[in-house]
């Protein structure tokens, strides 16, 4: 009886747990898809660290094994078909967004290359060596940052926002930011763990 | 000190030998210390001349006390020395040595010294600095004493080595990461008494000047520039004079850029240091970039804090201000793209939590690059403290606009104070109406940033000079408000109440009104619409649709504009429950809704049906939820395998319109629309 109860209880809890985990769960490899489509858009097809599909698959099925069993169990009863749903990023916002930071990517390109500018790891780009850039251009390279952050975060915003998540805005931006970084040309800068890489 | 007991000692030696027979005499010293100076391998050779002594001293190493250290190789000669009277003189020496940071020195002299009076004089030409030469005259008596420096070519970086024992390890390190370069010509007058300096004149021309920091935030290229200084000591009190002018080259002060080979500067000032109390005060501070800027100011400080500061500006060319000094403070922000033109003058009075600031404008237009918003021949002054003293503000300007929305010139009277602006009536024309803005508060606070509010009347505007600055179609009506309270905070409007638009004989209520980031990278606007009998008549007639009569009640809710464009939204359109009159819809507008709907499976039958002109109906309906680009299509009740979009009843002929599409890609549907306006419509045969 007792044993009875307690399966009863713990089973009712892990339900109660595994619908909330449910709810908020975040589609990492369609994410990943959408964001190598715009960065390809964006960077264009110059970069030779082409998107390997390998990758997102990986990284799925990393997610999917760091999953309590109870949860995997759940999310094929539940049809994960459903739960993991594609990620629209067609809206004429975002559309948008991605053609301005497309114009603006041949303007930033040779500050990429000499390392003045650097990817962050927060999906944003900052200037990491002032002194690789013309004086009189400084005030033109923090403009295009500035510009590009912003656009980059509304563009974050609004791919949550179109696909009815605003709260996935946080997932998106780690997810660009994997990307980013991932798609970057050979001798391009990005921060890991809080120091400066080159590709 | 110590070459002159040394010269007595040699001279001693002399006159205790027999002077007739001895005309030249050459000794060797050996090594020779003192407390401040060790010498190896001396040795002295003397000659009697008919002008006088000659001396000829030569050593291998003279050690002497920091800062200057080991010279090598050192040979001093002298053909003219004289003495006499307790006067010891030396026309014309020369002094040779190496040092480790000086290189070899090859050092003309000349002495006189008169021990009894505590009178010397020295005169050093030739001293090397790298690529650069010093000479150096220099009198002293009875502890006072004036130098006179003049320097050639010389290149700053070789006097940074020289500098290292005067300034401790952490200025030597910072010194160290920057990189410092300049060639200048300099001239300077001191005066001293003892080891203490009194007073001091340098002028100065550098050229070549380059300075860059380790971080990149502060840099100058290619300078030149002319300096000159004053400096007084009276015991513990240092007042100065100093003007600087820079008038090629380029600098980078973050986030400044100046080409000052395009625009000069010139940065003069004049104040007093108190060393005792470490305070300091400038009482006239100048500096002037060609036309853009002008200022004048008073500071005061202690140590490194400033406590008091008074500034008055001008400017004569808005544009090169805005550019220079205006701009790289908010790269990226809805004021980093603006035009701007006209004159300013300005004040500002600074102490510790106590702030005012005053500005003149004359002929001011500020238009924004990306036409978002603009204002032009603004005149008046305006103001902001932190203090409970009110600045007026009084402000008109001839036109403006926002969002495209013009709006018609004004006046503004408000008042500042704590942080606050306040007014109580703006009148803003727009097009053949009026915005009035009431109450209206805007207020700065450190943890909440800005905010404002008003509250508002908008009087009737004609839609039809609206809609096409909106970008719509020709709509008849009137657009016209109530605003109980519009707020602006966290980049986000607000509107509370309703706003009223008169359209195709409806009411149409908008509520709940929200705008996010109004000039950000994408603006969003959030707002729920209900639209009371609209009558269909006047709408299809506008868009040339063909002919629906009745009236139509719809809802637009959860409308999400995106950038100004439609991204998400739940509308509904339907005939009200209750309304009499006629119902009645032509082929026209059967064909065109049939062709919205999604093709020709729409239209229950078609060749029998062509022998009308119109059709009675008894229900009209079609709704729409916008989701990802995606409308999902309903209609009226449905029918089968779909929905009726316009339900026969009434009188014959009845016409059923049933659209089968539930999913209809919008950029298509709204497509299909503007084909539908735009085309003659196809005849039903």
């Amino acid at each position: 009886m007792g044993l009875l109860k307690w399966l009863m209880g713990s089973t009712a809890g892990l339900m109660l747990i595994s619908c909330v985990t449910i709810n908020i769960y975040f589609p990492a490899a369609a994410a990943e898809k959408a964001a190598d489509r715009i960065i390809e858009d964006v960077w264009g097809r110059e970069n030779p660290n082409q998107l390997q599909p390998t990758e997102s698959e990986d990284s799925s099925s990393a997610l999917k094994q760091n999953m309590p069993l109870a949860m995997q169990v759940l999310n094929w009863l539940v049809s994960p078909a459903q739960a993991e749903a594609n990620l629209n990023i067609n809206s004429p916002a975002i559309n948008a967004l991605q053609a301005k930071m497309k114009q603006r990517h041949d303007k930033l390109h040779p500050f990429y290359q000499t390392g003045a500018v650097g990817l962050t790891n927060n999906g944003l780009i900052t200037l990491r060596d002032a002194s690789a850039v013309p004086l009189k251009d400084r005030n033109t390279v923090n403009t295009l940052i500035a510009e590009e952050n912003q656009d980059r975060k509304a563009l974050y915003a609004e791919i949550a926002r179109a696909n009815g998540h605003p709260e996935w805005e946080s997932d998106i931006q780690e997810t660009f930011a994997r990307r980013w970084i991932s798609n970057a040309a050979k001798g391009w800068w990005y921060q890991q763990g809080g120091s400066w890489q080159q590709k | 000190m110590s070459s002159r007991v040394l010269v007595i000692l040699v001279l001693l030696l002399v006159v205790t030998s027999q002077l007739h027979a001895v005309e030249q005499a050459a000794i060797q010293i050996g090594s020779w210390s003192s407390e401040q100076v060790h010498i190896t391998d001396l040795q002295v050779e003397i000659n009697l001349q008919s002008t006088g002594l000659a001396i000829n001293a030569t050593a291998k190493q003279v050690q002497l006390t920091e800062p200057v250290g080991q010279l090598s190789n050192v040979r001093l000669r002298c053909d003219t020395l004289r003495w006499l009277s307790g006067q010891i003189d030396c026309q014309s020496g020369q002094l040779d040595f190496t040092h480790a940071l000086w290189g070899n020195q090859k050092i003309a002299f000349n002495s006189k010294s008169r021990a009894e009076e505590e009178n010397y004089q020295l005169t050093l030409t030739g001293i090397q600095l790298g690529q650069g030469s010093m000479n150096v005259q220099a009198d002293y008596q009875q502890g006072q004493w004036q130098a006179e420096l003049t320097g050639k070519n010389i290149a700053l970086n070789s006097l940074v080595k020289f500098i290292g024992p005067y300034v401790n390890e952490k200025q030597l390190e910072m010194l160290s990461q920057w990189n410092i370069n300049a060639v200048m010509n300099v001239d300077a007058e001191l005066t001293g008494h003892q080891t203490r300096l009194a007073s001091a004149k340098v002028s100065g021309k550098l050229r070549e000047v380059m300075f860059a920091d380790p971080t990149g935030s502060y840099a100058g290229e290619a300078l030149a520039a002319q300096i000159q200084v004053a400096l007084q000591i009276e015991n513990d009190r240092w007042s100065w004079q100093q003007t600087l002018t820079i008038d090629d080259g380029q600098t980078y002060l973050e986030p400044i850029f100046l080409d000052l080979a395009e625009q000069s500067v010139t940065l003069s000032s004049e104040g007093q240091f108190n060393n005792a109390n470490k305070t300091w005060q400038i009482n006239s501070v100048k500096f002037a970039q060609s036309t853009s800027i002008s200022a004048n100011g008073e500071l005061k400080g202690e140590a490194t804090q400033l406590t008091h500061l008074q500034i008055d500006l001008s400017s004569v060319d808005l544009a090169q201000l805005y550019k220079d000094w205006l701009k790289p403070f908010i790269p990226g922000s809805s004021l980093s793209h603006l035009q701007t033109r006209g004159e300013l003058t300005a004040s500002l009075q600074w102490q510790p939590e106590q702030y005012q600031f005053q500005m003149n404008l004359q002929s001011v237009t500020i238009v924004d690059d990306a036409g978002r918003f603009a204002i032009e021949n603004l005149e008046g002054k305006l103001g902001w403290t932190n203090q409970a003293t009110v600045i007026p503000i009084d402000l008109r300007w001839s036109s403006a606009s926002i969002l495209s929305l013009p709006l018609g010139g004004s006046t503004l009277q408000a008042e500042a104070s704590q942080n606050q602006i306040y007014f109580s009536n703006l009148s803003l024309p727009i097009l053949d109406g009026e915005l009035s803005l009431n109450d209206f508060q805007l207020s700065l606070d450190e943890a909440q940033g800005r905010s404002w509010q008003f509250e508002g009347v908008l009087s009737p505007i004609s839609m039809d000079q609206l809609s096409p600055l909106l970008g719509w179609p020709t709509l008849q009506g009137k657009l016209s408000g109530m605003i109980p309270k519009v707020s602006y905070a966290d980049e986000e409007i607000i509107v509370d109440g309703a706003l009223l638009l008169k359209l195709f004989d409806s009411s149409t209520v908008i509520k709940d009104l929200r705008l996010q980031q109004p000039f950000g990278s994408l603006p969003q606007l959030y707002a729920n619409i209900d639209i009371n009998r609209l009558d269909l008549q006047t709408l299809t007639n506008t868009f040339d649709f063909g002919t629906i009569s009745g009236k139509l009640n719809g809802r637009i809710h959860n409308l999400r504009l995106s950038n100004w464009q439609p991204v998400q939204f739940d509308a509904l359109f339907e005939t009200p429950e209750e309304e009499p009159g006629r119902r009645r819809i032509s082929q026209r507008a059967v064909n065109n809704l049939s062709q919205i709907g999604g093709g020709p499976a729409a239209i229950l039958s078609r060749g029998f049906m062509g022998l009308f002109e119109d059709f009675s109906y008894s229900k009209i309906g079609l709704s729409c939820r916008l989701m990802n680009s995606v409308c999902q299509m309903d209609g009226i009740e449905p029918a089968e395998q779909g929905y009726y979009i316009v339900k026969g009843g009434g009188l014959p002929p009845w016409i059923n319109v049933i659209g089968y599409n539930r999913e209809v890609d919008w950029p298509e549907l709204i497509a299909r629309l503007k084909a539908v306006s735009q085309s003659d419509g196809p005849v039903i045969q």
